[in-house]
């Protein structure tokens, strides 16, 4: 609960972007998560849907656009806001930026190395996609849907902590780093193998 | 009252059109046509012609008659010698910021000059209908236009005397004029085809309640009908006996173009059209040709609308089955061969409810509407085009915000030292797709120094990249231990500065080319004039941290700074930029303490640089 800047009642700039008193958009708070900035439930269960319907709710409350006869003070927390928005929005739709941000938000820092045997494991199947494109199809597959079993396994541990209320408890969060190191691994090493590299668009 | 309109800046046609209370309208000429062909004029004899009149002299007089500018806007004068259009005008020696025409009166204009005459046109329409003068615009820019590119069209609403409130990408105005009293389109995604006469785009949004959210754009700056009227007028021409365009009188060019022009709008609705092209000096040509033979001659145009479509979806992360329709925007999708690509593409009919040549100027003028405080319930979240990256060790680009990222958009990344001691660290700011910075668009450097000694490796500098709702970038990089910052609002080199916009408006009736020497002067006054408004404002804010003999001393050099700026000796601005900076050093220092104390917010870190 903090006070509005404007007219000086209590508000909750997360529950509601503006102030119940005056109509005003309210700042974020210092230290805002991304799940604070959207207005979402802290989970990592959030369907792309959810998250892109709560990003146009939310825009429709804190856009710049929608103010255009606000005082200055109020237009700059809009642009703000939205900055924020958009940055939250697009951390959120990422499965693995979204489980970076609950670790931090338990305090948790994961180690970004990889353990010998998943760096020996990384290596012989780069190896092995030299062989031709069979094999290397065949690899795509593999990677995949082990990247997909460790993601639901991520979404299980993940749910059983937001159950018990301790997705802030670093002690009990910390396990998960490695596994979201590993997935992180497995997706870069997935899209090498596609072949998905950023095409070049056509540019004049 | 507030009479804010929406311009549709177009390649081959222009549109104003207005919101106020209810329903958008387009302004119309005494014909009741809306449309302004965005075409000018200079005769040898007489008067220069805009619009419609331009049209009709050049099939009759010689004379330069300048079409699809647009092509060129924020182009340098390589990308116009490497055009592939029948060349009827003439290019001056440009330089690589800004192409040039050489024009009858020994004159040169810029396509941003031709640009704002056409929009003073508009804007003059649209006085005399409202009765007053225009408050603010909307000017439509395709989506895929560059930073340059939009640069470009601003500075060319500037110079119409415009106060430009927004650009808005094309597919997105026409989203919004398409969707708004349709309500059973609630919750769908839709694909906005847009062919114009000389660009492409295709954007992918979703609608929800009044949102427009744009997902994903792609395009081509360089792709539209008058490809289509190229090819047919290079086959009228090959039939009237030369092979060869180049060094045609421009008459017979001119003519060329207007015959296959109406052939092509003519194939729209008939199966069957006589040609009939009888030039002076040529074989009289008279053929009959079929709509298969037509399509069968511009395939290879039409192929270039594939790799921009996939791109879209793609991005988007959707396929035809997901769509709710695809809405068709532009003259040149009038087309079948357009519409057939359409259908076979997305696997759908498209939606053919909507004008094609209105929806643009419509929805631009929606918007105008809201930003300039009238109750819409709507909201447009419009995507940056190209990705905004940095450049990193080894010339490799690192993308900061990626492509299709809704504006306004913050990204950070952190860097740390490479060298041992490290005291500074170069930023260069990119815009594109492409993995190496010479692939792709520069479009700023700066300096962040003052970074304490350290191990390789252990400073830390964290750079973010903001981008505000017209696009625009500002970097700022953060030294994290000491809080040192630098920052850039970044302003691509080819567009224009300030100075250059307010010299062009002085200088609009001759039009002089403007030497080296004059524009060295030019960027010199504008940095004076970025210190002197710097100094003043740290002054204002935190001028007692200074003594009255050390504020005294800071005051005397911006005041001979100001007077050396309206005078003509650069040198001499230089030397005083350079001792202005020399005697606020220790200020800048005492501010930056002070500043690392509080919380540093972004505004706030643009203030010291």
């Amino acid at each position: 609960m903090t006070k509005c800047p404007h007219c000086d009642a209590t508000t909750d700039p997360v529950a509601e972007p503006r102030c119940q008193g005056c109509r005003a958009l309210l700042p974020l708070p210092a230290g805002a998560s991304p799940f604070d900035v959207l207005g979402l439930p802290t989970s990592y269960a959030l369907t792309a849907e959810a998250l892109d319907a709560a990003f146009r709710r939310r825009s429709m409350a804190v856009h710049p656009d929608r103010l255009a006869r606000a005082s200055d003070k109020e237009r700059r927390i809009a642009v703000e806001r939205t900055a924020a928005l958009t940055e939250a929005h697009r951390t959120l739709r990422d499965v693995e930026a979204r489980a970076l941000a609950l670790l931090r938000l338990a305090g948790v820092t994961p180690d970004h190395r990889a353990d010998p045997t998943l760096l020996a494991d990384l290596m012989e199947t780069r190896e092995r996609a030299e062989q031709g494109d069979d094999v290397r199809r065949a690899l795509v597959e593999q990677v995949g849907s082990a990247r997909a079993g460790l993601l639901t396994d991520l979404e299980r541990r993940f749910g059983e902590l937001e159950r018990e209320q301790a997705l802030r408890d670093a002690a009990r969060v910390a396990p998960l780093g490695a596994l979201v190191t590993r997935v992180r691994y497995l997706t870069r090493l997935w899209e090498d193998l596609q072949g998905q590299r950023e095409h070049a668009v056509h540019v004049q | 009252m507030e009479r804010a309109v929406g311009i549709d800046l177009g390649t081959t046609y222009s549109l104003v059109a207005t919101a106020g209370k209810g329903a958008a309208r387009v302004l119309r000429d005494a014909n009741g046509d809306g449309r302004f062909p965005s075409a000018a004029f200079f005769g040898r004899n007489g008067k220069d012609a805009l619009g419609w009149d331009a049209l009709h002299r050049a099939e009759h007089e010689d004379g330069d008659l300048l079409l699809s500018i647009k092509r060129f806007m924020g182009r340098g004068a390589h990308a116009a010698r490497q055009d592939p259009g029948l060349r009827s005008f003439r290019l001056a020696a440009g330089d690589d910021r800004m192409v040039r025409f050489h024009v009858e009166g020994d004159r040169t204009v810029t396509p941003i000059e031709l640009s704002a005459r056409y929009l003073a046109a508009l804007k003059a329409r649209a006085e005399q209908d409202l009765g007053g003068p225009v408050t603010g615009a909307v000017i439509t820019v395709p989506a895929y236009f560059d930073d340059a590119q939009r640069q470009a069209t601003k500075d060319a609403g500037k110079l119409a005397g415009l106060n430009v409130l927004r650009l808005l990408a094309e597919p997105t105005a026409a989203a919004v004029a398409y969707g708004l009293d349709r309500p059973e389109h609630d919750n769908g995604r839709y694909v906005v085809f847009d062919l114009g006469g000389g660009t492409f785009d295709v954007s992918v949004l979703a609608f929800e309640r009044g949102v427009f959210q744009v997902l994903a754009t792609s395009g081509d700056t360089a792709l539209g009908g008058d490809d289509f009227d190229l090819v047919l007028a290079r086959m009228l021409l090959r039939d009237a006996g030369w092979d060869d365009p180049a060094g045609l009188p421009r008459v017979l060019l001119n003519q060329a173009r207007a015959a296959a022009k109406a052939a092509k709008e003519r194939f729209s609705t008939e199966e069957r059209v006589e040609i009939v092209f009888a030039p002076e000096g040529g074989r009289p040509v008279r053929r009959t040709m079929t709509r298969q033979e037509f399509h069968v001659l511009v395939d290879p145009v039409l192929r270039r609308c594939r790799a921009p479509c996939e791109a879209a979806m793609r991005d988007a992360g959707l396929t035809g089955a997901d769509l709710g329709g695809v809405i068709l925007v532009g003259g040149s999708t009038r087309m079948p061969v357009v519409r057939a690509f359409v259908r076979e593409f997305f696997g759908r009919e498209p939606l053919l409810d909507a004008n094609p040549d209105e929806v643009v100027a419509v929805g631009a003028a929606l918007q105008a509407d809201l930003l300039s405080g009238g109750d819409r319930d709507m909201l447009l979240l419009d995507v940056t085009p190209l990705s905004l990256g940095v450049e990193t060790m080894g010339g490799v680009v690192d993308k900061i915000i990626p492509r299709n990222t809704s504006i306004p958009a913050r990204a950070r990344t952190t860097f740390t030292t490479y060298a041992d001691g490290q005291t500074g660290m170069d930023f260069h700011v990119v815009q594109g797709e492409r993995e190496k910075v010479e692939d792709c668009k520069s479009l700023a450097r700066f300096k962040l120094s003052g970074i304490p000694p350290m191990a390789a490796g252990i400073g830390r500098v964290e750079v973010t990249y903001a981008l505000d709702a017209d696009g625009l970038l500002t970097v700022t990089a953060r030294e994290t231990t000491t809080g040192r910052t630098a920052s850039v609002e970044v302003k691509p080199s080819y567009g224009l500065t300030d100075a250059e916009v307010e010299q062009m408006l002085v200088d609009s009736m001759d039009f002089a080319e403007q030497d080296m020497e004059s524009r060295l002067l030019i960027e010199g006054r504008v940095e004076a004039q970025r210190i002197i408004d710097a100094t003043r404002k740290a002054l204002r804010e935190d001028g007692a941290m200074l003594s009255a003999a050390e504020r005294r001393s800071v005051e005397d050099v911006t005041a001979q700074l100001e007077v050396a700026k309206n005078a003509r000796d650069r040198h001499e601005i230089t030397r005083l930029i350079d001792a202005l900076d020399h005697a606020t050093a220790e200020f800048a220092r005492r501010r930056m303490g002070a500043s690392i104390q509080s919380a540093l917010k972004d505004h706030s870190i643009r203030e010291f640089t």
